[in-house]
């Protein structure tokens, strides 16, 4: 779907593939899982050619909405990663690196506008909406983290809409169209919707505490990117309720490393980690929940997805990596 | 005052409703709007025109008159309503008072939650105030011109309704071809600044580029669910391809071979992708939304290619012609860039010497020169100019094509589309 007239334009859509295999490709695989969770009627026989044909066509849709999910979620990428990249080589303004980042802008527009030509092709006005109103939400998430009050930074509320709009509702806003597209009801609809919303929820805020603390093999020393771009996660906002002290270190701002340590200091004397643990935990209950509150069915590939997609939550909030 | 037009420097043909005095003087009428129209092309005059909000929905005529008496353009406001029955349809006019109504509906499509996005989107609008309005004013005129029935009565409510219906779909193209065209020049422009200002990057400078990507996106995805209120799969189809001809244009003259680079067909192609897709396929649209057959909105289609294209060619003349007022000089923006644009193309078929020059590179401005010595001797600005008329005839013609139509509205918006042609050729600016 992403061949190009243009070479440079068909390598960077390489570059999307490339992306696409080292990623987790996890949103394709929620969206599969809940494609398969919503069937309802008992699976067809090999002769019942009507039915059978008009549920292929089905999955090929819901298909087409993991791709454009997917083209959706690169596009976002290449315009926030590129640009980030420029933030920090703040200077190196080769030819080369100019053409790269325009391109890599061009090349999110390009994905972003087959995106588009292939959620028309699904002709389901509800959907394109949904999805556009997403692509809204990801520009509006990412502008929400770079342009904070001081306030506003210190607040979880804040920081709770930001995520959702950042990490979130691509996948829930997925899944609702996924359940659209399977004729569901909007009560399923919105089951759906909310499965994706508290699984993203909670794989963001893993995602901070990993961070802080890294993988299991190294040596419990995370990245620690997220402070260092001055950005305030789950764990901080935690400790700033009980070291209100905090919040001045986090005002300074973190350029000088030693505010970092600072602030580090202040994280494990609090409950911050494990408070955002629970946080996410309990999100992927509610996600658990929601699956579970799926109107019964006998359909075998549909029990055996909404185990695995409650499997799913317990993988997110247990991961170390 | 018809008698005046032939002393008008700038066209005697009779389509043009331009009025001239005597003398050094020349009036230009245009109807303004209270968001600027294309007026600021077609005069030599660098003040802006003054808008006066109060009188959004009427018609005033404007006169603006410069002299050679004088170093600086003066102009005048001059109500003359009496003279709107005699004067021959302006094509601005007639969308006026809709331009208006599509630029508040804009504004608040684009409202955004988070203010630096609201700011962003203010760009939007003041490009937008100060922009020409070229292309819905193209689009409205469109959707009139292909008005086939004869005007509704007042009683007669349901085809009423239906009609108002119709045209506030079509209003919505325009407004999402607008939407689009500012999302692709937020996203090009800035990049190129970049370009410029290599190795200026404070945190504000990359802020400003990364909030206008942002911004270029958030109009993007407004335009989709705009799009999408549309329930029409086939338009849908047509402007997410625009986007992606945009895309591939922009490309197409980023990463030019040397033999592509001075390629006439390749320029055509890209100029193609970069400038005529997105009217082409807005006209398209306005003509699917209005139920037309396949051979008229192909007409449409054509109209709007074409335009596009006779407009690109004049802006590469232009760009090394510059305006009639100033000494005949130009920006040369486009040569100082390295793009080779149609008047150098068609000066390498007379001199293939000046390949090697456009080889080279044009960062030297001795190489500049070289090829404005080049260009001078050839032919080249004149063929570019013979091109861009034959495809504003091509523009007319389709437009001559369509039904025959007894509808008002229509006859006079066709006139208009027609008229248009002819702006985008003989203006100077």
């Amino acid at each position: 779907m992403v061949v190009a007239e243009v070479p440079k334009l068909a390598s960077a859509a390489e570059y999307f593939f490339k992306m696409g295999v080292e990623g987790k490709r996890f949103r394709p695989t929620v969206l599969l899982l809940m494609a398969s969770a919503l069937k309802m009627s008992i699976p067809e026989s090999a002769t019942d050619t009507a039915l059978n044909s008009l549920s292929k066509e089905l999955r090929a849709r819901q298909q087409c909405i993991a791709e454009i999910t997917e083209m959706i979620h690169v596009a976002s990428l290449l315009h926030d990663d590129v640009l980030d990249d420029a933030d920090t080589r703040r200077g190196i303004g080769s030819l080369n690196f100019v053409m790269g980042n325009k391109l890599a802008v061009l090349a999110g527009d390009f994905l972003l506008s087959r995106a588009c030509v292939a959620l028309a092709s699904l002709k389901n006005t509800e959907v394109v909406t949904l999805l556009a109103t997403v692509v809204e939400h990801l520009v509006t998430g990412e502008t929400m983290q770079m342009t904070t009050s001081s306030d506003q930074r210190c607040s979880m509320d804040y920081y709770l809409q930001k995520t959702y709009y950042k990490t979130a509702s691509l996948i829930s806003n997925s899944c609702k169209a996924i359940a659209l597209l399977a004729g569901q009801t909007a009560e399923v609809s919105v089951l759906a919707y909310d499965y994706g919303r508290n699984l993203g929820l909670a794989y963001q805020l893993i995602d901070d505490v990993l961070d802080f603390t890294g993988t299991c093999a190294s040596l419990g020393k995370g990245s620690l990117s997220d402070i260092r771009h001055g950005i305030v996660t789950a764990p901080i906002l935690f400790a700033m309720e009980e070291f209100p002290q905090l919040r001045m270190v986090v005002d300074k701002g973190f350029e000088d490393p030693d505010n970092v340590d600072i602030a580090l200091d202040y994280l494990g004397k609090s409950q911050g980690i494990q408070r955002t643990k629970d946080l996410a935990a309990e999100h992927a209950s509610l996600a658990a929940a929601a699956v579970d509150s799926l109107p019964p069915t006998n359909n075998e590939d549909a029990i055996i997805s909404r185990r695995a997609l409650v499997d799913l939550t317990q993988r997110v909030i247990s991961r170390t990596k | 005052m018809f008698v005046m037009r032939a002393l008008c420097k700038l066209s005697s043909r009779s389509r043009f409703p331009w009025r001239v005095a005597e003398g050094d003087r020349r009036f230009l009428t245009v109807a303004a709007c209270s968001h600027g129209t294309m007026s600021g092309r077609f005069y030599s005059v660098s003040t802006l025109l003054p808008f006066n909000p109060e009188v959004l929905g009427c018609k005033e005529i404007y006169h603006i008159w410069s002299s050679h008496a004088y170093h600086d353009a003066r102009y005048q406001i001059h109500q003359e309503r009496s003279s709107i029955i005699e004067e021959p349809v302006d094509p601005f006019s007639l969308v006026a008072d809709e331009l208006s109504i599509l630029a508040n509906r804009l504004r608040a499509m684009v409202v955004a939650e988070v203010p630096k996005l609201a700011s962003a989107a203010e760009y939007f609008f003041k490009m937008g105030v100060e922009g020409k309005r070229f292309r819905p004013t193209v689009l409205l005129l469109m959707a009139s011109a292909l008005k086939m029935s004869i005007p509704e009565s007042a009683t007669d409510t349901a085809l009423n309704s239906l009609s108002k219906e119709l045209r506030a779909r079509q209003q919505c193209i325009a407004e999402i071809t607008e939407m689009i065209h500012v999302a692709s020049l937020l996203h090009d422009d800035v990049l190129d600044d970049a370009d410029t200002r290599r190795g200026i990057g404070s945190l504000n400078f990359v802020m400003g580029n990364k909030l206008a990507v942002l911004a270029g996106d958030f109009l993007l995805s407004r335009a989709c669910v705009a799009l999408a209120s549309l329930k029409n799969t086939e338009v849908v189809t047509l402007l997410a391809t625009v986007v992606e001809h945009l895309v591939t244009g922009e490309t197409m003259q980023m990463t030019t071979s040397s033999d592509q680079r001075c390629s006439m067909d390749y320029y055509l192609q890209k100029t193609y992708y970069k400038t005529a897709s997105l009217i082409s396929n807005s006209c398209k649209a306005i003509a699917l939304l209005a139920g037309q057959t396949a051979e008229v909105s192909v007409l449409a289609y054509d109209y709007g290619r074409n335009l596009g294209l006779a407009y690109q060619l004049i802006d590469d003349v232009l760009d090394f012609t510059g305006t009639c007022a100033s000494l005949g000089k130009g920006s040369l923006s486009d040569i100082r860039h390295g793009i080779v644009t149609a008047p150098i193309l068609f000066a390498m078929e007379e001199f293939p010497q000046l390949r090697m020059v456009v080889d080279k590179g044009f960062e030297d401005p001795d190489n500049v020169d070289i090829a404005l010595d080049y260009l001078g001797k050839s032919q080249g600005i004149q063929r570019t100019k013979d091109l861009a008329a034959e495809h504003a005839s091509l523009a007319a013609a389709a437009v001559d094509s369509l039904p025959p139509t007894n509808n008002e509205d229509a006859i006079i918006s066709r006139r208009a589309l027609v008229d248009l042609t002819q702006r985008v050729i003989s203006r100077t600016k």
